[in-house]
């Protein structure tokens, strides 16, 4: 009676331990091992990182931010306006200018042989170029150019061309 | 800290958006600035980037959905516009985003807001020479100590893949820390 008594309640701790209720999501035990290393590592590393801010930074932060927010709210709505009709208005405009130049302010004798080094040093001074911008000009422009002429010229035209010129020199190239 | 779900309610109203944005500026300001910080390095340019931050916060938050925290979303903000800032500089350099970040950290000796010992500047620069995805991670995770869930919305990557940055970056740093002592 008593050896039954023992075993019942081996089983019964038995089952209680198989279903404890506490379960792990799915991939758990794959990634403990690597938990725990990686813990192990950085346990080594230093906490601090070293930056640091002026004392006052972070009580002046919270109104300077403030004022940036309501003045970026206060600025003028603007109507956005196609940027192509601006480069076409833009350039139009340029045109006009450049025919009015020509035909009426004859007497201005302004060429490019006429301008001086310092005048050229002072402009490049004013307008300095970056890199970016003539990727950019390169980019926008001219190489969309290119491509458009290329686009426009018939199988024929360039059959023609190679038929004009003369073999070797195509070959000497 | 004034519940969530009012707080966005209150950021997405007029009538309460700017007393709730003093809210928001104070209760995160600090905790984006080191987030940034510890993206583009420099304090002055940290600071440009978090105006920025703050400023996209202010003008957007109407396109703000809730499938995310608060936070996780301008953590987001801050982090596209610390990458955003730290590509243009590396551009106009004329340079590629590694060099441009071993420049940076190599720079750090010479920074009066940089304090750290030398344990701590050759972490720096071992964070600098793991791919952009793997620092975020690296620095979410053991300086920020955000729990995956967290850097999972903020970086919009499922956990797994954001473990195995980690234990990547973990183990690439120790092994940077290791040559560089030796």
């Amino acid at each position: 009676m008593n050896k039954n008594k023992k075993q019942n309640e081996l089983n019964m701790f038995s089952l209680q331990n198989k279903e404890s209720g506490f379960s792990v999501s799915d991939n758990y035990f794959d990634t403990l091992e690597k938990t725990v290393l990686t813990n192990l590592s950085t346990s080594k590393f230093p906490k601090e990182n070293g930056f640091k801010v002026s004392n006052n930074y972070f009580s002046e932060l919270e109104s300077k931010i403030i004022e940036n927010t309501s003045n970026s709210n206060k600025k003028t709505k603007v109507v956005s306006i196609n940027k192509q009709f601006i480069r076409i208005a833009s350039g139009i405009a340029a045109a006009v200018l450049f025919f009015i130049t020509l035909n009426y302010n004859t007497n201005s004798k302004t060429t490019l042989d006429s301008l001086s080094e310092s005048d050229f040093e002072y402009w490049l001074d004013i307008n300095s170029l970056e890199n970016n911008d003539i990727t950019a000009i390169l980019e926008n422009d001219i190489i969309k150019d290119i491509d458009f002429s290329f686009a426009n010229i018939d199988d024929s035209n360039i059959e023609d061309y190679l038929t004009d010129r003369e073999l070797t020199s195509i070959l000497n190239e | 800290m004034v519940e969530e779900a009012l707080l966005i309610q209150q950021l997405k109203n007029s009538k309460t958006k700017n007393k709730a944005f003093k809210i928001v500026v104070s209760d995160y300001k600090e905790r984006l600035y080191w987030h940034i910080r510890k993206i583009v390095i420099n304090h002055d340019d940290t600071d440009d980037v978090l105006q920025n931050t703050f400023i996209k916060v202010f003008k957007n938050i109407d396109t703000f959905k809730e499938d995310s925290k608060l936070f996780s979303w301008m953590y987001r903000i801050a982090t596209n516009e610390s990458i955003t800032f730290i590509n243009k500089r590396a551009k106009k350099n004329t340079l590629n985003i590694e060099d441009y970040q071993q420049e940076l950290v190599s720079n750090l000796q010479h920074d009066a807001l940089f304090t750290g010992n030398e344990i701590q500047l050759i972490l720096q620069k071992a964070i600098a020479t793991l791919p952009q995805k793997q620092q975020l991670v690296f620095n979410m995770k053991y300086f920020d100590e955000l729990k995956y869930k967290d850097i999972s919305e903020i970086l919009d990557t499922s956990i797994g893949a954001l473990k195995a940055s980690y234990f990547h970056a973990v183990k690439k740093i120790e092994t940077y820390i290791k040559e560089t002592k030796h």
